[in-house]
């Protein structure tokens, strides 16, 4: 992860060393936009949460196809971006969405989310009280005082 | 009670000492224990004051009572058949822990994510083991043979389990730290400990719960990513801190309770 710390206005989602950065550096340079931060995919929570804190104006994606990939793992929720009024910026390949098709992709991602984080609760409640009752049973079954 | 004046020495310790270094390099006092953004050398300094605090403790505890240490901490490790339980409490927490990340998995609140490199991930998985029993003795030697022991010597024990475990949960909160709802997973993982100590007389079993727990949650954190609420699974390194874990604590203690014959 890079150094940021709160109040960047620009940061660019990629790493440092993936073979897109070279073309992330040369789109900045061209733009005369000024990257605060670097971070990684993987530590695309940290710009989540930096996002969430008003702390971003624009996030550079090297492509549509990295911050979908972000998208459909959970981890950038489109609509509290949208919300914050983070721009959400792409180097390369299709054009950067219509802002009614963005909203609407981040519309149906937040209803998906709802329904997604249900089915988490009521399934990990279920599983988790079947594995807690497994495990309380195999371990009141394994040894006894009088054996250990 | 003396325990817990000894105990409450060692953040003055800690902070007089982060104070001194801070100054020294030319940096403000801070108002509380902390860590962030503090230079590497002063985090080091620091951590070893805090050994430093945590060592005169775990000495001079015995030496006050009039005892020497080594006799002192032999009364918490009786040999023989007691060992046994040191691996019953290694495989209760890995069974608990290993059957709640497995519900988690398959029902999506928590996902396989590798998050370091193989080099990076080979280092600390290599010291997870390490970390687990250095941990787990270091703490249960401070927390249940000096701290527990010396307050169930000056009060029912009821009493003693119930402080030592606000004490150990304190414990965690003195330095600065990114979660505070964490606070009842450690209170009610201090009581299960208590717990055992208190029905085995021993510390075999404490170690064993607390390393089987500390390897695993260390073992499996660097492949998964909680994507659940952490109301329900927790968070990090933190699954025992959300509902089902408070939950889990819970049963464990029970089977403590109930498989361990009471003060011996």
């Amino acid at each position: 992860m890079s150094n940021a710390t709160r109040g960047h206005a620009v940061v660019v989602v990629c790493e440092r060393t993936a073979p897109a950065a070279a073309r992330v550096e040369g789109w900045l340079r061209d733009t005369g936009l000024n990257a605060d931060a670097w971070y990684a995919p993987r530590d695309v929570d940290e710009v989540d949460r930096l996002v969430r804190e008003g702390g971003i104006q624009a996030v550079v994606f090297p492509d549509a196809q990295a911050l979908l990939h972000e998208v459909w793992a959970g981890r950038v929720p489109l609509a509290h971006w949208l919300a914050a009024q983070t721009q959400i910026r792409f180097v390369s390949g299709p054009p950067f969405p219509d802002e009614h098709w963005l909203g609407a992709l981040a519309d149906s991602q937040a209803r998906w989310r709802r329904v997604h984080r249900r089915r988490q609760i009521i399934g990990g409640v279920t599983l988790s009280l079947v594995a807690l009752a497994a495990a309380f049973l195999l371990s009141w079954l394994a040894g006894g005082p009088t054996r250990i | 009670m003396r325990a817990v004046v000894m105990f409450a020495l060692i953040p003055v310790l800690a902070w007089v000492g982060q104070s001194l270094l801070l100054r020294r390099a030319g940096l403000p006092v801070r108002r509380r224990l902390s860590a962030r953004d503090l230079p590497g050398v002063v985090k080091q300094w620091n951590r070893a004051v805090l050994y430093v605090g945590v060592a005169a403790v775990l000495l001079g505890y015995p030496v006050l009572r009039g005892t020497t240490p080594a006799a002192y901490y032999a009364q918490c490790f009786p040999a023989g058949p007691p060992v046994r339980q040191l691996l019953w409490g290694v495989a209760a927490s890995t069974l608990y822990l290993v059957l709640l990340y497995l519900a988690w998995l398959i029902t999506d609140n928590i996902r396989l994510e590798v998050r370091h490199g193989a080099r990076r991930l080979a280092q600390r998985l290599a010291g997870v083991p390490l970390l687990a029993a250095g941990v787990a003795f270091v703490e249960e030697l401070l927390f249940r043979g000096v701290l527990l022991r010396d307050l169930m010597d000056s009060m029912p024990a009821a009493g003693a389990l119930v402080l030592a475990s606000v004490i150990f949960a304190l414990a965690h909160y003195v330095r600065a730290v990114k979660r505070y709802w964490t606070f009842p997973g450690h209170l009610a993982l201090g009581g299960l400990l208590c717990v055992a100590y208190w029905r085995t007389g021993a510390l075999w079993l404490p170690i064993g719960l607390h390393a089987g727990g500390i390897l695993i949650l260390a073992g499996i954190r660097p492949f998964i990513r909680y994507v659940g609420p952490a109301w329900l699974v927790g968070a990090s390194i933190f699954p025992y801190a959300g509902l089902v874990g408070l939950v889990a604590l819970g049963l464990l203690t029970a089977n403590v309770w109930i498989r361990f014959g009471g003060t011996p």
